[in-house]
């Protein structure tokens, strides 16, 4: 993490509501939320569907006006263009104008990113073939899949290299392979000091990605750590034994496990690991993965499970 | 000034890749081929050797054509005014020009100059075939016909004009149909300005305050009247002035909403 600890995004006490036309009814999408995101750091935005992730996010980017606090993007407000100028940002499912092709598409957001000519022709090809777009690039948008349209959408957020990349769910409607390009973009973009802002669903891919996680629950900020802190901090692990024969399971006698076909999952605390594992060593025990069992995943059930508001 | 001129430049690309434009212009055509039927007239006329009959049923014709067009662009104006913004809205590829360093009313003026610039090339697309059709049977048009085209156009700016500026508060259809109301205002209000009852008086005067200037008079139509004596080129240049200047005002009071409006995305 290459951060020098000046504050790239500063949001304090944000909170927002949407008021039904007539105002008989609001629903509170952000309460008092704060976050602050260092430069250089690439924080995950997690949270269940209804959470608040987008209306901080079009909060952030002077779309929405908030009901109160303060935001703060590079120290100016977030209407500000001087602002805007040094962000790319990627909605949840990105939507441009169809009679466009690739190329054209990318040539417009960056005459709006405000770009030099000459660096709009050399920066479009090449985002175009970072996003293994290159052989469509001459090809209308309308006839794109959406998964194109999704690595299109991030195309046009790399374009002008930002300082601040705001990713709202960029991995929407993509394949497996699309994903894990996108992943190694955005720790490409971590590499060059690119402070991200990522919203996800997909926790393996923040695990593998960010440096901090802030877990989101009803519009306020439920748990936020770093990653570093989380990887550290647990006291529980995972032993994992593949197939599993009478004699290992009589090692493991005693201890929590869990069956996964021909292979179990043996849970113990720091203290009672390394006697089990010399238990199983012992018993010819065919050992795989070993880790903490306190991942994300179980930090998001803790935190933000069980919410589905909207 | 380049993000303008791409925000211009998408917003006519839009335009010429909606359906309604290729619906109004088939009607549009259709009733300009109708009216050709009368070529028939014409032209059993000119065998008989009566030129002015021919030369009447041409400038008829002429009207006719222009008429059509204009009121193909009559409808356009407001329709593609009122759904230049709603439409990005709906489609939500607004979300990506506004979090681009894009101000607000270079994004709303963008919108309308790409609409405006459009319907100029559909009215002067018609203008021209009206003229050709002029030319094959060598109409002669008064000092009043060039000053009805310029009100075709500035006509087509008011309405796109001030339909864009209303649909920043208003739905679309609402924005169009208002705008549509303002340019009949001043025939509406004209008779009860003067009523006897104070409700009537006060909110007739109300509407002739807020309507636009009026042209009271078919600069086109009259262009070709022989018989037009003192033609009030200041008045008419006055009124179209105004109605610039009110799709201005429109404007302007548009873009400060406009600039503190939110995205409500559904």
């Amino acid at each position: 993490m290459n951060t020098d600890g000046s504050a790239i995004i500063e949001v304090e006490e944000l909170s927002k509501a949407f008021r039904s036309r007539f105002r008989r009814s609001s629903v509170q999408a952000v309460f008092d939320l704060s976050l602050r995101v260092e430069r250089g750091s690439v924080v995950a935005f997690v949270g269940p569907n209804g959470a608040g992730k987008t209306t901080t996010i079009y909060a952030l980017l002077g779309l929405l006006n908030p009901d109160r606090g303060k935001i703060r993007l590079f120290g100016l407000p977030p209407k500000s263009e001087a602002a805007r100028r040094r962000i790319g940002f990627q909605s949840e499912i990105f939507h441009t104008y169809g009679f466009k092709t690739a190329e054209r598409a990318l040539r417009f957001y960056g005459q709006l990113a405000e770009m030099p000519a000459e660096k709009i022709a050399e920066a479009v090809p090449r985002q175009l073939a970072r996003l293994g777009l290159g052989a469509a690039s001459r090809r209308k948008v309308r006839g794109f899949s959406k998964g194109m349209v999704q690595r299109l959408g991030l195309a046009q957020a790399l374009l002008h290299q930002p300082e601040l990349l705001i990713l709202d769910e960029p991995t929407t409607g993509l394949d497996p392979e699309g994903r894990k390009l996108v992943a190694e973009i955005i720790l490409e973009e971590k590499n060059r000091g690119t402070t991200v802002f990522l919203s996800s669903h997909i926790l393996s891919d923040v695990e593998r990605t960010c440096d901090h996680v802030v877990i989101l629950r009803e519009g306020s900020v439920a748990f936020s750590e770093s990653m570093m802190t989380l990887r550290g901090g647990s006291d529980e692990w995972e032993i994992e034994v593949l197939n599993c024969a009478p004699r290992t399971r009589e090692s493991i006698s005693g201890a929590e496990f869990r069956e996964q076909g021909p292979d179990i999952l043996v849970r113990c605390s720091t203290a009672d690991k390394n006697a089990l594992l010399r238990r199983l060593l012992e018993a010819e025990a065919e050992l795989g993965a070993v880790r903490r069992t306190r991942s994300l995943e179980d930090l998001y059930m803790q935190y933000a499970g069980g919410t589905s508001h909207g | 000034m380049v993000k303008l001129r791409a925000i211009v430049l998408t917003s006519f690309q839009e335009t010429l890749h909606r359906r309604v434009l290729y619906l109004v212009l088939i009607l549009a055509l259709i009733v300009i081929a109708m009216m050709s039927s009368q070529m028939v007239y014409a032209r059993l006329a000119r065998d008989a050797g009566e030129t002015e009959a021919v030369t009447n049923l041409a400038r008829s014709l002429f009207e006719q054509i222009l008429n059509t067009w204009d009121f193909a662009a009559f409808f356009l104006a407001l329709f593609l005014g009122a759904v230049a913004i709603s439409s990005e809205l709906k489609s939500r590829t607004i979300v990506t020009v506004l979090s681009r360093p894009v101000a607000r009313w270079s994004y709303l003026l963008g919108r309308w100059f790409g609409v405006l610039l459009f319907l100029w090339a559909f009215l002067a697309v018609g203008v021209l075939g009206a003229l050709l059709w002029g030319a094959l049977f060598n109409l002669q048009y008064g000092s009043l016909f060039w000053l009805g085209i310029a009100d075709l156009f500035v006509r087509a700016t008011f309405l796109s004009g001030v339909s864009i500026g209303l649909s920043v508060v208003l739905p679309p259809v609402a924005a169009g149909a208002i705008t549509f109301v303002l340019t009949i205002l001043p025939l509406m209000v004209k008779d009860t300005m003067g009523h006897p009852n104070w409700i009537w008086r006060t909110l007739s005067t109300l509407g002739y305050y807020l309507a636009p200037a009026h042209m009271r008079v078919d600069l086109i139509g009259d262009s070709f009247k022989k018989e037009m004596v003192d033609p009030k080129y200041f008045l008419y240049g006055q009124v179209m002035l105004e109605n610039f200047l009110y799709t201005g005002a429109v404007l302007l009071v548009a873009c400060v909403i406009f600039r503190r409006r939110e995205l409500r995305l559904r």
